[in-house]
């Protein structure tokens, strides 16, 4: 049974992070992956047990996520004067053009590719936290890695090797 | 082209960067301990609108019929009523036909778990016994107990003007009198119905005061979640507990066999936490003695902002909406 404080502190920034990159917004991020670990802790018994408490817990989030931005743009539709816009928090170089092109994706297949490579979550986690099957998690990820082989080019891993050497 | 060692070593950076500073775990501590404290607090508010509108009821229809043996409502019926089936709690609204044999809430010689709620209409409706007999009525919630008397003719005159006299704090609801009396840690609410029936209301004050606060809210307009028609209705059975039909028809759409919200495993987890919703309506009625006593087990109801995790995708009823009144309603 993996202790909560240890696994919290672990946690949570990447769970932020990989939020953020999902919604463009640090705030809803850092709420939803706050509230996705009180209800862990209020469940705690039965979180600690489970297999993939990392596909539950990033399913609470995005779901969580989901509704404040509903809500913010129910928010917004009713207060249009407020000129408001989002906090973006997106990663910068050397990774931008990466993530640029991983925002292009379809949404569950970015999210597929964000909770893989930024929350490093399994395939059966990622199944878990949206909600799919596990073939249909591979089959997006491989799908996002020509998507983004023919967005970026082929020059790609050659120039990030380059910046790399430089930096 | 980007290889999976690019993603991964991307991914890393990404995870390492900068937030904002988390929540201590104190901090994680103390709201769970403040929601839990208002789950129990909401738990407590349905269980005394369980009381106005689905036992109360029920024992009276008991009464009515006759001394009966403990009778057990089993979860299993009240989840089926919860989930989708046309609910098994009558009206006084409802168009009754006058050929229609006397109806029985609760069958009083069957004492097995599987207890009909309702068979058949009645030329009075279903809970007549509430107008013309009294009653003398124990609820047991959890560790808390409720005294509910009602009184009719003569006596209800002669105890209308005691509690009148008594009240330490006189309450309109609804255009009905209510008078309150202190007594203790307790507080007995009564009132004078239609000039010649008398209820009173013994129990807890503080679930009392939440008890008329929501009849209040109601009245008032604003609560129409609970399709209650208030104490000045002398406890007549709305249209359902809850408004809760349509809600429950959309949100449990399980009978139909088609679950255009549901995604993945996350049915098995939601059914986990329904089942401590039905362990709450486990009720137990005793009407052997002169004073009936109905027992409402202890519970927590599930956590409800939380429920519907994972089972809704672009689900357009306001959840969120619903539960904030129902909490905004009894937390406070």
């Amino acid at each position: 049974m993996i202790e909560f404080a240890s696994w919290y502190r672990s946690e949570y920034p990447r769970v932020v992070n990989a939020l953020t990159l999902l919604t463009e917004d640090s705030h809803v991020s850092a709420e939803a992956a706050s509230e996705a670990f009180v209800r862990a802790l209020a469940k705690w018994d039965r979180v600690s047990k489970m297999d993939r408490p990392g596909g539950w817990l990033y399913k609470v989030a995005l779901n969580d996520a989901r509704r404040r931005l509903r809500r913010a743009s129910r928010d917004r539709s009713t207060t249009a004067e407020l000129d408001w816009a989002p906090t973006t928090a997106a990663p910068v170089e050397p990774d931008h053009e990466l993530w640029q092109a991983v925002s292009r994706l379809p949404d569950r297949t970015r999210s597929a590719v964000v909770l893989r490579y930024v929350a490093d979550l399994t395939e059966p986690a990622i199944a878990e936290a949206l909600g799919v099957q596990r073939g249909t998690v591979a089959t997006m990820l491989r799908r996002a890695h020509d998507t983004l082989a023919e967005d970026l080019g082929p020059t790609y891993s050659s120039e990030r090797r380059l910046f790399h050497a430089f930096n | 082209m980007p290889s999976t060692d690019d993603l991964e070593a991307a991914g890393r950076r990404a995870a390492r960067g900068p937030v904002p500073h988390p929540p201590s775990i104190d901090t994680l501590v103390a709201e769970v301990d403040r929601r839990r404290g208002k789950r129990r607090r909401v738990a407590g508010g349905v269980a005394a609108a369980l009381v106005a509108v689905v036992v109360l009821p029920i024992g009276v229809a008991m009464i009515d019929d006759g001394p009966a043996e403990v009778v057990t409502l089993a979860s299993d019926d009240v989840g089926e009523s919860l989930s989708g089936e046309p609910a098994s709690l009558p009206s006084q609204n409802e168009p009754t036909t006058t050929s229609a044999p006397t109806t029985t809430l609760v069958s009083t010689t069957d004492t097995s778990p599987a207890t009909t709620l309702l068979q058949e209409s009645s030329e009075q409706g279903p809970f007549a016994g509430l107008r013309d007999e009294n009653f003398d009525l124990q609820l047991d919630l959890g560790d808390e107990s409720f005294a509910i008397v009602v009184l009719h003719g003569e006596e209800a005159l002669s105890r209308a003007n005691d509690a009148a006299a008594a009240a330490d704090e006189t309450r309109e609801i609804d255009g009905q009198m209510v008078w309150l009396d202190e007594q203790g840690d307790d507080l007995a609410a009564s009132s004078l119905l239609e000039g010649e029936s008398f209820v009173e209301v013994t129990g807890p004050r503080e679930q009392l005061e939440r008890m008329l606060d929501l009849v209040t809210e109601y009245a008032n307009g604003p609560l129409r979640f609970f399709d209650l028609d208030g104490f000045g209705e002398q406890f007549d059975l709305p249209d359902g507990l809850l408004d809760g039909e349509g809600l429950f028809d959309e949100v449990f759409p399980f009978e139909e066999g088609d679950l255009p919200f549901l995604e993945g495993g996350a049915l098995d987890d939601f059914r986990g936490e329904m089942k401590d919703f039905s362990d709450c309506m486990e009720i137990t009625i005793d009407s052997s003695g002169a004073t009936t006593t109905v027992q409402i087990p202890d519970c927590e109801l599930p956590e409800l902002d939380g429920l519907f995790d994972g089972l809704l995708k672009d689900f357009p009823f306001d959840l969120e909406g619903l539960f904030d009144d129902l909490e905004g309603a009894w937390a406070n």
